[in-house]
């Protein structure tokens, strides 16, 4: 009898309630907490709050929330942090970290995205104050922005990786082994990656000029999709990491030039791959299409 | 204690209670703070402050310090610094941290939020031109960071140079290349921190001070 109210509890909570709150909050408009999609100013303004208020309760006297707030998280820092976090991250004031979260999502969408329109306003903001400083500010800031630009290409290296793996797992079941278009497809991969890299570098040395980036970014997110064949992750991160010559500038302009006339099938190959990732190993059709662009890159 | 409180009498503190909003309790909690801080003069200097030991842990001790001395926060439309306070204007200046009552009209709220917002901008903003330049908005960056040390200034810098472009963008919209933001005013100011809801969040709740705790 007991074991049956038990489990009459925890069902009638879990399933009931669950399913029902979600609606019970919309009809009774129940005022909800903003999702927090916070902005670097807020973040400074947060900190800056905390140790204001806890500051003003110091001058108060008065023992309140932000001075035992304030307790807390030096506690946390000097002991809890140490012990429990490994390495380089115990040190890390929250500022950093979230400056550090905050520009992985930005290359995180530009990779994903890929749209001009954002470039202005997110990811080149170290170009951008390139351009607003003034010159000695301009010198000071480029080892700095390279530093974290590396950081950024190595998390979207990283990323790119991992999808990939994801990918490839979520496939090895279901694709159809032809162990010739393997070796082909292996090479095409390295050489993609390889591409990737040096179009990176690329991005790095040339301060943006805005009408160039976009039609490189175009052209690198095609390797994303095509790299559908199995596993070979240390091998592609060997491959990777061997090949880092620095391209001319003008082959990549020229490349961006030849690249704008494949744009169109490019694009166009794109959306149907974005739709329907799981045809193009047996489909051949969208692999033929890209190669002409792929050569078009590499001539 | 109790018999000096009582023989101050509640006039002189209608006037300060009118003024600031205080209630009568939480003005004789503060001058009584007011004299431990003091001891028992009636100005309050900047050394005065600094012996307070948990302030001293405070990374931007000196920045609300200084804000105790602007006269801005005082009364509007002056500007320059004091050396020494009384208790009205310490009284002003905790008044901006009063939370909001329960009851406002959406004008009154915005009134009070304005007016937040301006102690914070004066905070910010220490040449008192009514701007708040990239210069200072990086010192306040690392105020808040000069606590982790060796982390360096050019972190400092680039998250408020990241700042900043997010300020332009939301205030000025699209820039060209060529142009140069010239710092934060306080519209600016207002627009950035407009979903802040800073009159909640920059509140002290002066209610529940009890006097036992004020011992130090």
């Amino acid at each position: 009898m007991f074991l049956t109210a038990i489990i009459t509890v925890i069902f009638f909570t879990v399933f009931v309630q669950g399913m029902t709150i979600r609606p019970l909050v919309e009809l009774l408009a129940v005022k909800r907490k903003k999702e927090t999609k916070r902005s670097i100013n807020e973040e400074i303004h947060t900190q800056f709050l905390d140790h204001l208020l806890t500051g003003i309760e110091d001058i108060c006297g008065h023992y309140g929330h932000h001075h035992w707030k304030d307790k807390l998280n030096r506690f946390n820092k000097t002991y809890v942090k140490k012990w429990l976090i490994a390495g380089e991250r115990s040190n890390e004031p929250q500022l950093i970290s979230f400056y550090n979260k905050l520009e992985r999502k930005q290359a995180m969408m530009l990779v994903e995205s890929g749209s001009a329109a954002r470039l202005p306003s997110l990811v080149s903001t170290a170009s951008l104050q390139n351009m607003q400083q003034t010159e000695p500010a301009q010198r000071r800031a480029i080892p700095s922005i390279s530093k974290t630009r590396e950081e950024e290409i190595r998390k979207i290296l990283r990323a790119n990786l991992q999808k990939t793996r994801q990918r490839l797992r979520s496939y090895s079941r279901h694709d159809l082994f032809d162990p010739f278009e393997d070796n082909l497809s292996e090479v095409r991969f390295r050489r993609q990656r390889v591409e990737m890299e040096r179009r990176m570098s690329h991005y790095l040395t040339v301060p943006a000029k805005r009408q160039e980036t976009p039609s490189v970014r175009k052209v690198w997110f095609e390797p994303e999709h095509k790299v559908f064949t199995y596993d070979d992750n240390s091998e592609s991160t060997g491959g990777g990491a061997t090949r880092q010559k620095p391209r001319p500038p003008d082959a990549v302009d020229l490349v961006d030039e030849s690249s704008r006339g494949t744009n169109q099938s490019a694009a166009e190959g794109d959306e149907s791959e974005k739709l329907k990732p799981s045809r193009c190993l047996s489909d051949p059709g969208p692999i033929t299409e890209e190669e002409q662009g792929d050569e078009a890159f590499l001539s | 204690m109790g018999t000096l409180q009582s023989s101050q009498g509640h006039s002189e503190y209608t006037d300060l209670a009118e003024k600031t909003g205080f209630s009568f309790e939480q003005i004789g909690v503060l001058h009584k703070r007011f004299k431990q801080l003091s001891h028992n003069e009636d100005i309050l200097r900047r050394n005065h402050f600094s012996e307070i030991p948990d302030l001293a842990c405070n990374p931007i001790r000196a920045q609300i310090i200084e804000a105790f001395f602007d006269r801005r926060n005082f009364s509007q439309g002056e500007a320059g610094r004091v050396d020494e306070i009384g208790f009205e204007e310490f009284l002003v200046v905790m008044s901006h941290f009063r939370p909001p009552s329960q009851r406002m009209t959406e004008e009154q709220r915005e009134n009070v939020r304005r007016e937040k917002l301006r102690f914070l901008f004066n905070m910010h903003d220490t040449d008192n031109d009514g701007t708040i330049t990239l210069e200072e908005y990086r010192h306040v960056v690392e105020e808040l960071l000069s606590r982790s040390g060796a982390l360096g200034k050019e972190t400092a810098k680039s998250i408020a140079d990241a700042a900043m472009l997010e300020v332009a963008s939301v205030s000025v919209g699209h820039m060209e290349p060529d142009e140069f933001y010239e710092g934060i005013t306080f519209e600016h100011f207002l627009k950035l921190l407009d979903g802040f809801e800073i009159e909640s969040k920059m509140s002290i709740r002066f209610l529940n001070m009890d006097t036992t705790t004020l011992c130090k």
